[in-house]
C-alpha cells in the first residue's frame, strides 16, 4: 500500500471516529450492530436455500411430488424470509448513513462558524476550496461509503465463507479454481481498468468543476459582464472550459462504457461455464445428483460475487479516502488554534475591558507580507466620534478589521470594549435573504421588537416607505436583489438604530448614499452616545466627528 | 411546493430539447448512426440472453439423461452466444455513451450560446426563480441526457428480451404467459399509481433542499467578510441548520418509501412471479411431460417478460432524476427564449445618434414597475462631461441600465451611439477567469491589437505599474477579486477603460474606493483622452471635474 493512502486513511479514521464515539453515536452503534447482524444472517441463510434449490431439481429429476412440495415451500418461505431481511437491513442502514451525516453536519457547522473559522478559510488563499461542498457532498458520501463498504464486507465474507465451505464439500478442486479464478479476474480488472479510470475520473471532476466555475462566475457578476458587454469573452472562456470536459470524457467513456462492461460481462458467464465443465463428468458417471450441480452452480456464482464485492469495497475505500482527506484537512484548518501564519508569535495581543486604546500598533496584512500602519498608539474616551480617513491601500479597512479581531497579525496591544457592546457595519452591505424584520434585527438573534420600533429605525435612514412596497416586515424575499445598493447600506445602518451599540464601527457604510442622506443619518449617529469609528473618504463626513486619524501610504499616521 | 406539472406542454418541451439535434443540427447522420448501432446490438444481446439460458436448460437435460453429445453440444453453443453477448454490450454501450457525450457538447454549447447570447444570463439574475443557472448547465444537462439515453437503453433490452422469452413461453404454456402478462399489468398500473408520483416529488423535493442547503453555505463563503464583521455566526448557523434539517427529513421520508414500501412492492413481485414459474413448470416435469431443464428456462423467461410489465418501477429511479433536471433545462431554456413581459408593455424606445439624447424619459423598474423618475429631458453634446448626482434611490443607476438597453421599462426616447463606442464602467469592478492581460483588454473589441507596452503605459497612468511584478506577469492566473484591494480593482477596471478605443465613457460610482487624488489622476486621464464621459457620483470632489450636473429626480 501507497504511503500517501495510508496517510489518507488515517486521516479519514480521525474524521470517523467522533460520532461512534459521541453519545449520540450509540444508537449508531446499535443500529450497525442490527444491520450487520441481518446481513450476515441473511448471506448465510442464502447459501443454504442454495441447497434446497438443488433438493429441488433431484426431487423433480426423481417425480417424487411430495419431496418437491416438502421442499419448495420451504424454499417460498426462505425467499419470503430473505425478503423482509433485505428490506430492514438496507433500510436500516441507509437511516444509519443520513442519521450520521446529520451529526457530522451540524458538527461541522458548529465548528465552522466558531472561533470564525469561515472567515479565516477566505484569508488563506489556495489551502481550502469548497468549504461549502465539503459539507455537502462529502459528508454525505463519507457516511455513505463507509456504511456501505461495513455491510458489502460482511455480507460478501460471509457469503465467502459458507458458499466455500459448501463446495469443499462437493469438489475441493471445484473451490480451488473458483477462488484462482476470482483472484485473476478481478486482479486484471482492477490493473487494466481501475487505475486508467480512477485517473480519468478524477480529471473528470477537475475538469467539470472548472466548467462550472466559469458559469458561476457570469451569474454572480451577471450586471458587471452586461454593462461591459464580455459576452463573447466569458463565452470563449466557457467554452474553451468545455471542451477540456468533453475531451475527457470521451477517453473515459471508451474505458467505461466500452471495455468494461464487454469485459465484465464475459468474466461473470465464466464461473459458470467452468462449474458445469468440471462436474458434468460426474454426473455421466453418476457420482453425483444432477441436484449437486445445480447447488454448486449457486454457490460457485456466491463465491465469484462475493469475491468480487469484496474486492469492489477497495475502489469505495479509495473515494472513501478521498472524501475523508477533504474532510480531515477542513478539520485542521477549523480547530480553534489554527492560525493563518506560520510564525504564530506576532500577533496582536488583545484584552477586553471598558477602556478603549490602541498601544503601539503595528499592522501587517495575514501573511505577513505588507506592514500597514507601524506603531500606532490612540486612546479613545467614550463618545468620541473618531474618523479613519487615507489614500486607498493605506490599512484603514485593515484596522478595523484588527479591531474586529479578524486580523490578528502584527505586533503592539489594543484594549477594547465587551464584543457584545460593539456594532460593525462592514463595506459591502450584507442582506441575509429573509424577511425584512430578520434582516433588521440581524445579527441579533433574541431581539424582541415592535413594529413600531422597526418602523421608527426605518425613518431614521429615510426608508419608512420600504415595508409598504415590498409587501410588509415578514414577506421573505431577497431584497439583494431587490433594493439598490444604497438602500441596501440603509437597511444595513438601520440596523445600528434597534442595536444600539455602545461602539459603532463604519467601513464606508455610507458610500452609496446621497450626501444628503448620508448627513441626516451621520447627524443622528453624531448626537447619540455611542462611541463612532468611522472609515470613509468623503470630506463633508469631517463634520460629524470630533477627532480624525490620517493613514499614509508610507505607514505613518498622524491624528488631528 | 412548486411542483412542476407534467403536461402536454411539459412533452412539447421535452422534445424541443431533443429534436435539434437529431434533425437540425450538423451532426444529426452520426447521432442517427450511433443510436441505430447502439440499439441494433443491445437488442442483439438482449435477445440472446434468454437464448443462451435455453442452452443452459437444454445442458441440465442433457446431464439427467446422461446424453453426451447433446450435452457438449450445448455447452459449445451457451459459449458461442455469450461471446457474441458480451462484444455486443460493449459495443453497444460505447455508442450510445459516445452519442451522448457528442450530444452532451452539443447542446451545452447551444445553452451557453444562448445563456450569454442577447443578455439572458442578465435578465435570468434579476428573476427569482430560475435559481442556480450553473448548475443548470453543468449537471442538468449531463444528467438530462444520461436519462434520456438510460431510458432508451430499456427499449432495446426490454424487446429484445421480451420478445425472445414471450416467444419461448407462448410455446411452453400460453396460460402461463396470459397470467404474466395479466399479473405484470396490474402490477404496472398499481406501481405508477402509488409510487411513481410520491416517489417522484419526494426525490424533486430532496434535490431541491440539497441546493438550497448548499446556496446557503456558499452565501457564508461570499459574504465571510461581512458575517464576520457583524459577528453573526449564531444567526447563520441557526439557518443554515434547518436548511439541513429539511434535506434530513424529506431524505428520511424517500428512505421509507424507497426502500421500504417500493422494495416490498417489487420484492413480492419478484416472488410472485417465481412461484408461478414454478406452478407451472414442476407438474409437467412430475408428470414426465417435459424435460428438467425447462425448469430454468421457464423461470428465467417468466422473470424476463414480468421485467417488461414492471418496467414503470425499473425506470422510476432514472426517470425522477431525468424529470428534475429536464424541468429545470426546461425552465432555463423558456427563460432564455421568452424575454422578459414588461409590464403594460410600456417600453423605451432607443434611437441611434451621435451624441446621448434624453427625451421625455420615464423609467421604471423591470419588476414591481415602480417608477424611479417621470419626464427626464437632456442633450449631452460630444466633449461634454456630465456628473449625474441624486438621492439614493433616485434612480442614478438604472437611468444608465436604460441607456445601456438593460431596463427597458417605461417611455420615452433615449438616442445615444453605437454601443461599440459606448463603454460602461460599473459599480462592482469585475475581474473575470484569465491572466492580466486578458483582464485589461476585457471587453476590448480590438484586443489582438493591443501591445505589451501599451498595456504597460496604462497599468502605470492607473498607479498599478508594479502589478505585473506583485503578481508574476501578465500571464499570470491568480483570484483577482481575492488578491486585489476595491482600489485596486477600480484602478484595474479604468484601465480597460484607458485601453478601449470606445469615446463616450459612462462610470457608475466607478472610483468610490479611490481616495481623491487617485481619483483625479483617474479623471485627468480620461478627460485627455476620451470625448464624452458621464459619471454618477456622491463626492463633491467630482463636481470640478465634469462640465455640467444632472440631478435626479429631475426638478420641473
Amino acid at each position: 500500500m501507497q504511503s500517501e493512502f495510508r496517510i489518507a486513511l488515517a486521516q479519514t479514521w480521525q474524521v470517523i471516529k467522533p460520532y461512534w464515539q459521541s453519545k449520540a453515536g450509540l444508537k449508531g452503534w446499535l443500529i450497525l450492530l442490527v444491520v450487520l447482524v441481518l446481513t450476515i444472517f441473511a448471506a448465510s441463510f442464502q447459501v443454504s436455500l442454495a441447497q434446497v434449490s438443488g433438493d429441488i431439481l433431484n426431487a423433480l429429476n426423481e417425480k417424487n411430488t411430495a419431496k418437491f412440495i416438502n421442499r419448495g415451500l420451504f424454499y417460498l418461505g426462505g425467499q419470503i424470509a430473505l425478503l423482509i431481511l433485505g428490506i430492514i437491513a438496507s433500510y436500516l442502514s441507509e437511516f444509519l448513513k443520513n442519521l450520521w451525516r446529520k451529526w457530522m453536519t451540524e458538527s461541522y457547522l458548529k465548528q465552522y462558524f466558531a472561533q470564525r473559522a469561515y472567515y479565516k478559510l477566505q484569508q488563506i488563499s489556495n489551502s481550502i476550496d469548497n468549504p461549502d461542498q465539503r459539507i455537502q457532498e462529502d459528508i454525505d458520501s463519507l457516511a455513505s461509503l463507509a456504511i456501505t463498504i461495513i455491510g458489502s464486507l460482511a455480507g460478501s465474507i460471509t457469503g465467502l465463507i459458507a458458499a466455500s465451505i459448501a463446495l469443499f464439500n462437493i469438489s475441493q478442486g471445484l473451490l480451488i479454481g473458483i477462488l484462482s479464478y476470482s483472484l485473476i479476474s478481478t486482479l486484471i480488472s482492477y490493473l487494466l481498468f481501475g487505475r486508467i479510470l480512477k485517473n480519468l475520473t478524477f480529471l473528470q471532476l477537475k475538469k467539470e468543476a472548472n466548467f462550472r466555475f466559469s458559469l458561476i462566475k457570469v451569474k454572480n457578476y451577471a450586471e458587471s459582464i452586461a454593462f461591459y458587454r464580455g459576452e463573447k469573452q466569458e463565452k470563449e472562456q466557457i467554452n474553451q472550459r468545455l471542451e477540456k470536459v468533453i475531451i475527457n470524457e470521451k477517453k473515459l467513456t471508451l474505458w467505461q462504457n466500452g471495455y468494461q462492461p464487454s469485459f465484465q460481462d464475459l468474466t461473470e458467464r465464466l464461473p459458470f461455464f467452468l462449474t458445469v465443465l468440471v462436474l458434468a463428468p460426474r454426473v455421466f458417471s453418476k457420482q453425483i445428483k444432477i441436484g449437486i450441480l445445480q447447488q454448486s452452480r449457486e454457490n460457485v456464482f456466491t463465491v465469484y460475487q462475493s469475491f468480487t464485492t469484496a474486492f469492489n469495497q477497495v475502489t469505495n475505500l479509495t473515494a472513501l479516502a478521498a472524501s475523508g482527506e477533504r474532510l480531515y484537512s477542513l478539520t485542521q484548518v477549523l480547530l480553534p488554534d489554527f492560525d493563518i501564519s506560520k510564525e504564530a508569535v506576532r500577533t496582536i495581543d488583545v484584552s477586553r475591558n471598558i477602556d478603549f486604546k490602541i498601544n503601539n500598533l503595528t499592522l501587517q496584512t495575514p501573511d505577513y507580507q505588507r506592514t500597514l500602519i507601524k506603531n500606532l498608539s490612540l486612546t479613545l474616551l467614550p463618545e468620541t466620534k473618531l474618523l479613519i480617513l487615507g489614500e486607498s491601500g493605506s490599512g484603514k479597512s485593515s484596522l478595523l478589521r484588527a479591531l474586529a479581531e479578524l486580523w490578528k497579525s502584527g505586533t503592539g496591544s489594543l484594549h477594547l470594549p465587551q464584543d457584545s457592546t460593539c456594532l460593525f457595519l462592514p463595506q459591502k452591505p450584507y442582506l441575509v435573504g429573509s424577511s425584512l424584520k430578520e434582516e433588521l434585527i440581524y445579527p441579533n438573534l433574541n431581539l424582541e421588537l415592535s413594529t413600531e420600533e422597526l418602523q421608527a429605525a426605518l425613518s431614521k435612514v429615510k426608508l419608512a416607505d420600504l415595508p409598504e412596497r415590498i409587501g410588509g416586515f415578514d414577506q421573505i424575499l431577497n431584497l439583494s436583489t431587490i433594493l439598490s445598493l444604497g438602500e441596501q447600506q440603509r437597511v444595513a445602518l438601520a440596523r445600528l438604530f434597534l442595536h444600539s451599540p455602545e461602539y459603532i464601527f463604519l467601513d464606508e457604510a455610507t458610500s452609496a448614499l446621497d450626501e444628503e442622506t448620508q448627513a441626516y443619518i451621520y447627524s443622528q449617529l453624531f448626537s447619540s452616545n455611542s462611541t463612532m469609528i468611522s472609515v470613509g473618504h468623503r470630506s463633508s463626513l469631517i463634520k460629524y466627528h470630533n477627532k480624525i486619524l490620517r493613514l499614509r501610504a508610507d505607514q505613518s499616521w498622524e491624528i488631528e | 411546493m412548486n411542483f412542476p406539472k407534467i403536461n402536454r406542454e411539459f412533452w412539447q418541451r421535452l422534445l424541443r430539447l431533443i429534436y435539434p439535434y437529431f434533425f437540425q443540427s450538423s451532426e444529426k447522420l452520426s447521432a442517427w448512426i450511433l443510436i441505430a448501432i447502439g440499439n441494433g446490438l443491445l437488442f442483439l444481446a438482449s435477445f440472446l440472453g434468454p437464448t443462451i439460458i435455453r442452452e443452459l436448460g437444454d445442458m441440465l437435460s442433457a446431464l439427467a439423461k446422461g446424453d453426451q453429445p447433446r450435452f457438449y453440444h450445448a455447452v459449445s453453443n451457451f459459449a458461442l452466444r455469450s461471446l457474441m453477448s458480451s462484444i455486443s454490450v460493449g459495443i453497444g454501450y460505447y455508442s450510445l455513451n459516445l452519442l451522448l457525450v457528442r450530444w452532451r457538447f452539443w447542446l451545452s454549447k447551444e445553452m451557453v450560446g444562448g445563456y450569454l447570447g442577447s443578455r439572458a444570463y442578465y435578465r435570468i439574475s434579476n428573476q427569482q426563480e430560475i435559481d442556480n443557472p450553473d448548475q443548470r448547465i453543468t449537471e442538468g444537462i449531463e444528467t438530462f441526457l444520461a436519462g434520456v439515453l438510460g431510458l432508451n437503453t430499456l427499449i432495446p433490452i426490454f424487446s429484445g428480451r421480451s420478445l425472445s422469452a414471450t416467444t419461448y413461453l407462448w410455446g411452453f404454456s400460453h396460460n402461463l404467459t396470459i397470467i404474466l402478462i395479466l399479473v405484470g399489468s396490474l402490477a404496472t398500473w398499481f406501481g405508477y399509481q402509488v409510487f411513481f408520483r410520491t416517489l417522484y416529488k419526494i426525490k424533486y423535493a430532496q434535490s431541491q433542499r440539497e441546493g438550497d442547503f448548499r446556496t446557503g453555505l456558499v452565501k457564508i463563503r461570499e459574504n465571510s467578510e461581512s458575517i464576520a464583521f457583524y459577528r453573526g455566526e449564531d444567526k447563520e448557523r441557526g439557518y443554515l441548520n434547518n436548511l439541513f434539517q429539511a434535506v434530513f427529513v424529506n431524505k428520511n421520508l424517500l428512505l421509507l418509501w424507497q426502500n421500504i414500501y417500493f422494495g416490498s412492492f417489487s420484492g413480492a413481485n419478484d416472488i410472485i412471479v417465481a412461484f408461478l414459474g414454478y406452478a407451472f413448470a414442476a407438474p409437467q416435469i412430475l408428470a414426465g411431460k417435459v424435460e428438467i431443464g425447462t425448469l430454468t428456462t421457464v423461470l428465467f423467461n417468466s422473470s424476463v417478460l414480468y421485467l417488461l410489465f414492471s418496467i414503470f418501477g425499473q425506470i422510476i429511479d432514472n426517470l425522477s432524476d431525468t424529470f428534475n433536471a429536464l424541468v429545470r433545462l426546461e425552465q432555463l431554456k423558456k427563460a432564455i427564449d421568452v424575454p422578459l413581459e414588461l409590464p403594460n408593455e410600456e417600453i423605451i424606445s432607443i434611437e441611434d445618434d451621435s451624441a446621448i439624447k434624453i427625451r421625455d424619459l420615464t423609467l421604471k423598474t423591470p419588476i414591481g414597475g415602480l417608477t424611479l423618475f417621470e419626464k427626464l429631458n437632456f442633450t449631452l453634446k460630444r466633449g461634454e462631461n456630465l456628473l449625474i448626482m441624486g438621492k439614493s434611490g433616485s434612480g442614478k443607476s438604472s437611468l444608465i441600465k436604460a441607456i445601456a438597453g438593460l431596463w427597458l421599462s417605461g417611455t420615452g426616447v433615449i438616442s445615444r451611439p453605437y454601443l461599440n463606442n459606448i463603454f460602461f464602467l460599473p459599480q462592482k469592478p469585475y475581474l473575470g477567469l484569465g491572466n492580466l492581460r486578458q483582464q485589461l483588454v476585457y471587453s476590448n473589441p480590438d484586443s489582438h491589437k493591443i501591445t505589451q507596452e501599451q498595456l504597460e503605459r496604462v497599468l502605470k497612468i492607473v498607479n498599478l505599474k508594479d502589478l505585473p511584478e506583485r503578481i508574476g506577469g501578465f500571464e499570470e492566473e491568480i483570484d483577482w477579486a481575492k488578491f486585489l484591494s476595491p482600489g485596486e480593482q477600480q484602478r484595474l477596471s479604468f484601465a480597460r477603460v484607458l485601453l478601449s478605443a470606445a469615446q463616450f465613457i459612462i462610470l457608475d460610482e466607478a472610483t468610490s474606493a479611490l481616495d481623491l487624488e487617485n481619483e483625479k489622476l483617474l479623471y485627468d486621464a480620461l478627460i485627455e483622452q476620451k470625448e464624452t464621459i458621464i459619471s454618477i457620483g456622491h463626492r463633491s470632489s467630482l463636481i470640478a471635474l465634469h462640465d455640467r450636473v444632472l440631478k435626479l429626480p429631475p426638478e420641473e
